[in-house]
């Protein structure tokens, strides 16, 4: 199953934003092993989309889950570098742990 | 009884402190019901300064507060360029030279509420700072990234949930700075919640570090003042954030560190400033593929 982000919210700009998509990631995995997750057409998101979408299943899953479940396409240089941020800071947090 | 406010002589950040006590009480209420800028002494004003001040003036009307306004119908390099930024015709209801018009090195400063700021960024600051950093728009994903944190971390965080921008290329030393304030609980009030009980100037430097979050939203686990200061010096720049009493100014090391010099000010800013300088010269934006990449995790 395949999801494009931008069919699903019209930005990637806030918190609420990653509320929908979270939703959207949420409901895909109920009904399928594998998800992947196309940001064609994201340029750059903050943080707080990235955590309240991606980290939110990262926390409720747990992180080998999501490795397994959930693939991640069509990312530029910045969605990367903060999906990779964004994730590290969840694992050192100590409701993490 | 009205109480006069002279403006400073040099109206830029490090001017903030004393001006804001000036309208400011220490307990955080307007020192008076009407308050009269005094624009005599006004000889220089900065895209901070207007910022600050701008904010201010909503900030009291917000408060019930009148704010007027005298001896600013004088010929100055000051009164121009806060003429030529609109801020007349904005607060006074005219121009004060009748051929003010927006310099091409300023986008002028304007209120950022929620709904209208991620609009800003993407159709009039990201084409203006790509067109003066020369490079193309897509290098500026971080730097647009930057901002909407600050922007979701003003309707989050801000009392007033609107804040102030205003961005401003200074050719003749080549830098561009883009200036950001709110007036809310403050960065150190936020990041105490979290951390415990600590100084103003050392809750703004622990919150530039990776993963230091307030956590005052359930998603809230912040990445994003680290990533701009981390993006800024990339490129050379530096980062001034004011909160409450404490400010942090980065300074970009030989050895490509960062040094963070905290200061304690003389006096209380009841909110945030962001002061982002950017060097036209030399920019190295993001690298933008035409095609784009699967996430390795």
């Amino acid at each position: 199953m395949v999801i494009a982000v931008l069919d699903h919210v019209a930005h990637c700009d806030t918190s609420a934003d990653g509320d929908a998509l979270y939703l959207v990631l949420h409901r895909a995995l109920a009904l399928a092993s594998r998800v992947t997750v196309s940001f064609d057409g994201v340029d750059g998101v903050p943080s707080s989309f990235i955590n309240a979408s991606i980290v939110r299943l990262v926390e409720e899953l747990g992180i080998e889950a999501v490795k397994s479940r959930i693939a991640i396409t069509d990312v530029s240089g910045q969605v990367s570098d903060m999906l990779r941020r964004c994730v590290r800071n969840a694992s050192r947090a100590p409701e993490f742990a | 009884m009205p109480l006069t406010v002279k403006l400073p002589s040099s109206f830029t950040a490090h001017a903030l402190y004393r001006f804001v006590s000036m309208v400011v009480s220490p307990e955080g209420s307007p020192r008076a019901e009407t308050i009269v800028f005094d624009f005599r002494f006004l000889s220089w004003i900065d895209g901070a300064g207007l910022t600050v001040f701008c904010n201010t003036l909503q900030w009291l009307a917000a408060r019930g507060v009148r704010c007027m306004f005298t001896n600013f119908d004088r010929p100055s390099e000051a009164i121009a360029y806060l003429d030529d930024c609109g801020f007349f015709e904005e607060y006074v209801g005219a121009k004060q030279r009748t051929n003010s018009s927006p310099r091409s090195t300023t986008l002028p400063f304007r209120p950022i509420g929620p709904s209208e700021s991620f609009g800003w960024l993407d159709f009039e600051a990201i084409p203006w700072l790509a067109y003066v950093l020369n490079v193309d728009p897509r290098a500026l994903a971080s730097i647009k990234a930057c901002m909407k944190e600050i922007f979701n971390n003003i309707a989050d965080h801000s009392a007033e949930t609107i804040g102030f921008v205003h961005v401003q290329q200074y050719p003749r030393v080549d830098r561009v700075h883009v200036t950001i304030s709110d007036f809310g609980r403050g960065i150190p009030t936020t990041i105490r919640a979290s951390y415990g009980d600590m100084s103003d100037s050392a809750a703004i430097c622990l919150a530039t570090q990776e993963g230091v979050s307030s956590r005052s939203t359930p998603r809230n686990r912040g990445s994003g003042l680290r990533v701009l200061v981390d993006y800024v010096s990339k490129n050379q720049g530096t980062v001034d954030i004011y909160s409450l009493t404490g400010s942090l100014k980065t300074v970009n090391q030989a050895d490509g560190t960062i040094e963070y010099r905290e200061t304690q000010g003389a006096g209380v800013y009841p909110g945030t400033l962001v002061n982002i300088d950017l060097p036209t010269i030399g920019f190295v934006g993001d690298e933008y593929e035409e095609v784009k990449e699967d996430f390795e995790w």
